[in-house]
């Protein structure tokens, strides 16, 4: 596959180091010292000049490629770059990078001619949340930038029956926009049929909206255990990303900015959320708001530097897991080396994403559960498949089972009459043996 | 004219910053419509067969008046902020003028000039104060303009507290609380007649429909009592939160039938228009119920008729619980919408209740609606204001906005409801003392709780008072100098007070 790509940064690098075995590439750039840099480490063809100017496109010969990536760190210049490349090659599949979320939200209501794209502040929301979001819930993921997620719950041992617990599923009132998936019996797995029950001490895996994990959430456990409290350093536009996901999963979240005006901002966006503003480097701020208390740190700050030392001081002060939005490629090591419990990178996890969606932009993200016994699998169904058109209930079961559907870029909750509709997407829970054989099927 | 006689002029004319000429333009046009509504007692007064020249007389006055000042002064200077600030003013002066000429010309109607102008200044600000002990003893024709006066002054009320103060960010009032978010706000001329089409209409509305159902009751005998005229008059004092009754004894005369109906228009009529007008007319009911305003009017009401229940079966004052309820809840709702009716003779009742009813005149009803006093909407910020304070001690770094329905109310809004209130309380005090000492001099002994309930009656557009003949007598036995001050108690609170405040500052005057 010919892939042409505009951008030669962090993102553009690592793309380039995985993707390069297999396919020949062909990097834009307007820095000459970076391309060359390219040239001695991979030897790959690079073109200087701007990626959003057309005759530098055409030059490069972007009307060969069969895949186009814009990785710049500057989103307009990614938009336009690959509505050029639309014109100039409409064969080619395109794939933007943008920060801001907005682009993203438009791109959904499809107003973008592009094909894929990816938000780095979005991406380290959702990363954050895997790693602490529901914090009820043994295991979480999220699918569809978070429109659909799993959560794997533990019903307590001693918990009383309810309007869902102990009750036939088809009686019982589990949240509307949401399937339970699988129970889990004595390390067995049950499927939930209507006449199955959900018991105290039972695992449930349940996928659904946002709200209706929530409610979940408050099935199976009590206020407490339910509501996280993350204290976020740093108001810009990654940290707003990060509180505004934990916050629609019920966590309490106070945000550190140190600019008033940018703080005043935050505060409108996000009522819900308490906005501080102070500079997180103050011992004595820390001690009076009690920071140390939080359960979990999260930061990000412009500068690496000024995080590092803003996390170690908060561990000091108390706070149980850090969590760290590096810039610098070397700073995970660094950070994790130190003591800082989990350092993630936006742009390593966007260049993550761009080529799992490079390498199979049908399957884009699967999710192990009890070990790797159970998997779920974000699978777009194939244009000629012939389950388009049949009802979910007449699907070949074999343990398999659809939580959600995303149409038209909108997630879907299905019923039994729902039905599958060409260039749907899936979210489907099965047993890892048989996950290949699905893949096929589907 | 020689150059620099010209100059003189030209120099001179700047040297203030209002353009009164424009004021008094704009204050003609104003008074050419408002005497024409005189029209309507008239040919009540031809009727009955009584006299319509006491209404015909103010009438042509006011047309005369109205059209010199018009033509006089046409085309002379801006109408702008500052102006519609004095314009507001003089034309609830004239207003009130005008609308006391009837009283004093009638044939039984009221001689002494103070008198007159308390009675009608009562009348277009929406306050059940009067110096009459029996209002039905009037001719029926000044009757019927005692109550008209009542609904006109409503219909000054909705232009003024929807289209004029919050465009003049009187007392915290912004645009935006008053509009739907992204409707643009409108120039002023255009915005008093969007407010007159759309909310003037549903006044006219409700009026209707209160005054068809209420002689409905007449009609039909539900209150044997009640006759067509009285159902009128009720209807036009009902829906403007004005409170006067054409009977002696407010609505205790009437059935519990009239005074439920009674009830439920007030309480309309205390509710905020514009979210009423989308309920209504475009069938969003949920902003209305969802209205944290509106669920605060109906909390207090609530507890308002609860602690006045309580008080009553506490003091052993009523015979059984229901009726207590009753009474609470008409009571509560009446002071707390500043509509003023009473069913019962309050003068009796036990101080705690008494209490109460003057806590609640002191609230008022909500922001845009017709009642008076300070509003359910300042109470509501500057609650969440002084919860803020004490968050803000614990957490000084926490950036902490004021929410109203989720929105953001705006710091310079917070800033001007705290003002407002405090000149309110402020006003209030100096209503009382006024009153204090001129029952002193006048060797009056005047406790100071009747003093401030009869202030609070005034400042809030509420009523009635408590003072010296209780809440059926009259205000008769006050000194002049005492109306006087009431009269002005009642104008300032209804025109909410920065706008006649304003016009002594000297910044105002500067160009």
């Amino acid at each position: 596959m010919k892939i042409f790509m505009v951008g030669a940064g962090q993102v553009g690098t690592t793309i380039l180091e995985a993707l390069r075995g297999e396919h020949e590439f062909r990097v834009v750039d307007r820095d000459h010292e970076r391309l060359a840099e390219l040239v001695q480490n991979y030897g790959v063809t690079t073109v200087e000049g701007d990626g959003t100017s057309r005759r530098v496109l055409e030059q490069g010969g972007v009307d060969e490629a069969n895949l186009f990536i814009s990785c710049t760190s500057h989103d307009e210049a990614n938009l336009i770059a690959c509505l050029l490349t639309r014109r100039l090659a409409p064969n080619a599949k395109t794939i933007a990078r943008v920060s801001n979320e907005e682009y993203l939200e438009v791109w959904r209501d499809r107003f973008l001619d592009v094909d894929f794209v990816v938000s780095s502040e979005l991406e380290a929301a959702l990363a954050v949340s895997r790693i602490i979001g529901i914090p009820a819930a043994r295991q979480t993921d999220v699918f569809a930038d978070g429109q659909v997620q799993m959560v794997e719950f533990e019903v307590p041992g001693g918990i009383a029956s309810g309007a869902v617990i102990g009750k036939r599923l088809r009686e019982s009132a589990v949240p509307y926009d949401s399937r339970v998936v699988s129970i889990i019996r004595a390390g067995k797995r049950i499927v939930p049929r209507g006449s199955e029950r959900i018991e105290a001490g039972d695992r449930v895996v349940v996928i659904g909206s946002p709200k209706a994990i929530n409610l979940w959430s408050a099935i199976v456990a009590s206020g407490e255990q339910r509501t996280g409290d993350v204290v976020v350093f740093g108001g810009g536009r990654t940290g707003v990303a990060i509180a505004r996901v934990l916050l629609s999963q019920g966590s309490r979240v106070r945000i550190i900015e140190a600019d008033a005006r940018r703080a005043d901002r935050i505060a409108e966006l996000l009522p819900r959320a308490r906005v501080l503003v102070a500079t997180g480097m103050n011992p004595d701020f820390l001690d009076r708001e009690q920071i140390g208390r939080a359960e979990v740190a999260v930061f990000a700050m412009r500068e690496d530097t000024k995080i590092h030392y803003a996390a170690t001081l908060a561990k000091l002060h108390g706070v149980p897991f850090t969590i760290a939005i590096v810039h610098d490629e070397v700073s995970i090591e660094v950070f994790e080396k130190s003591g800082i419990d989990v350092a993630l990178n936006p742009r390593l996890i966007t260049s993550e994403e761009i080529v799992r969606f490079a390498h199979d932009p049908r399957t884009r993200q699967v999710s192990m559960l009890e070990r790797d016994r159970f998997e779920i699998l974000d699978v777009t169904v194939r244009e000629d498949n012939e389950l388009i058109g049949k009802p979910l209930s007449e699907l070949p079961a074999k343990g398999t089972i659809i939580g959600a559907i995303i149409r038209n870029d909108r997630a879907i909750f299905p019923h039994g009459h729902d039905r599958i509709q060409r260039g749907d997407r899936v979210i489907v829970f099965t047993e890892s043996k048989h996950a290949g054989e699905l893949e096929r099927e589907l | 004219m020689t150059a620099r006689r010209r100059f003189q002029r030209a120099v001179k004319r700047r040297s203030i910053g209002v353009s009164v000429r424009a004021s008094l333009h704009a204050l003609g046009r104003v008074l050419e419509v408002a005497s024409l509504t005189l029209a309507l007692p008239a040919l009540v007064a031809a009727g009955y067969l009584e006299n319509p020249f006491p209404f015909l007389v103010p009438l042509a006055i006011g047309l005369a008046i109205g059209f010199i000042l018009e033509r006089t002064n046409r085309g002379r200077g801006r109408l702008g902020t500052r102006e519609v600030f004095l314009v507001i003013v003089l034309a609830w002066l004239a207003g009130a003028l005008l609308g006391s000429v009837p009283y004093l010309l009638a044939a039984h109607g009221l001689g002494h000039w103070p008198d007159a102008f308390m009675e009608s200044m009562a009348g277009l600000t929406g306050t059940n104060i009067s110096v009459l002990s029996d209002p039905s003893k009037l001719p029926r024709s000044l009757l019927f303009w005692r109550q008209f006066s009542q609904w006109l002054g409503g219909l000054g009320v909705i232009v003024l507290t929807l289209a004029l103060l919050p465009r003049l960010r009187v007392g915290g009032r912004e645009p935006t609380i008053a509009e739907p978010p992204g409707q643009e706000v409108e120039r002023l001329s255009r915005g008093v007649k969007i407010v007159i089409r759309r909310f003037g209409f549903l006044y006219i509305g409700l009026t209707v429909v209160a005054a068809l159902t209420l002689v409905g009751l007449a009609l039909f005998d539900i209150d044997d009592r009640l006759n067509v005229f009285d159902a009128i008059g009720l209807a036009l004092s009902t829906v403007s939160t004005g409170g006067f009754s054409t009977h002696a004894g407010s609505l205790a005369d009437f059935s519990v039938a009239t005074q439920w109906v009674v009830f439920a228009f007030m309480a309309l009529a205390g509710a905020n228009i514009v979210l009423l007008f989308r309920g209504l007319m475009r069938r969003e009911v949920r902003p209305l119920v969802r209205d944290g305003e509106t669920r605060l009017y109906v909390v207090i009401a609530l507890l308002g008729a609860g602690g006045i229940a309580a008080a009553l079966t506490a003091a052993g004052h009523m015979t059984s619980g229901w009726h207590s309820i009753r009474e609470g809840l008409f009571q509560s709702v009446s002071f707390l919408t500043t509509s003023g009716f009473t069913i019962d003779n309050i003068s009796a009742w036990p101080l705690a209740a008494t209490a109460i009813l003057v806590g609640l005149a002191l609230i008022g009803g909500c922001a845009f609606s017709l009642s008076g006093s300070q509003k359910i909407l300042r109470v509501l910020i500057i609650g969440k204001l002084l919860r803020r304070e004490l968050t803000q001690t614990v957490h000084p770094e926490a950036v902490l906005h004021i929410r109203v329905n989720r929105r953001r109310i705006d710091e310079r809004a917070v800033r001007g409801a705290v003002a407002f209130v405090l000149v309110f309380f402020g006003l209030l005090a100096l209503g009382v003392l006024a009153l204090e000492l001129d029952a002193a001099r006048m060797d009056f002994t005047l406790n100071v709780f009747p003093a401030l309930a009869d202030a609070t009656a005034a400042l809030s557009n509420g009523g009635p008072g408590l003072g010296f003949a209780g809440p059926l007598g009259s205000f008769a036995p006050f000194s002049d100098v005492s109306k006087l001050t009431l009269s002005a108690l009642m104008l300032l609170g209804r025109l909410e007070i920065i706008p006649i405040a304003v016009l002594f500052s000297r910044s105002y005057w500067r160009p």
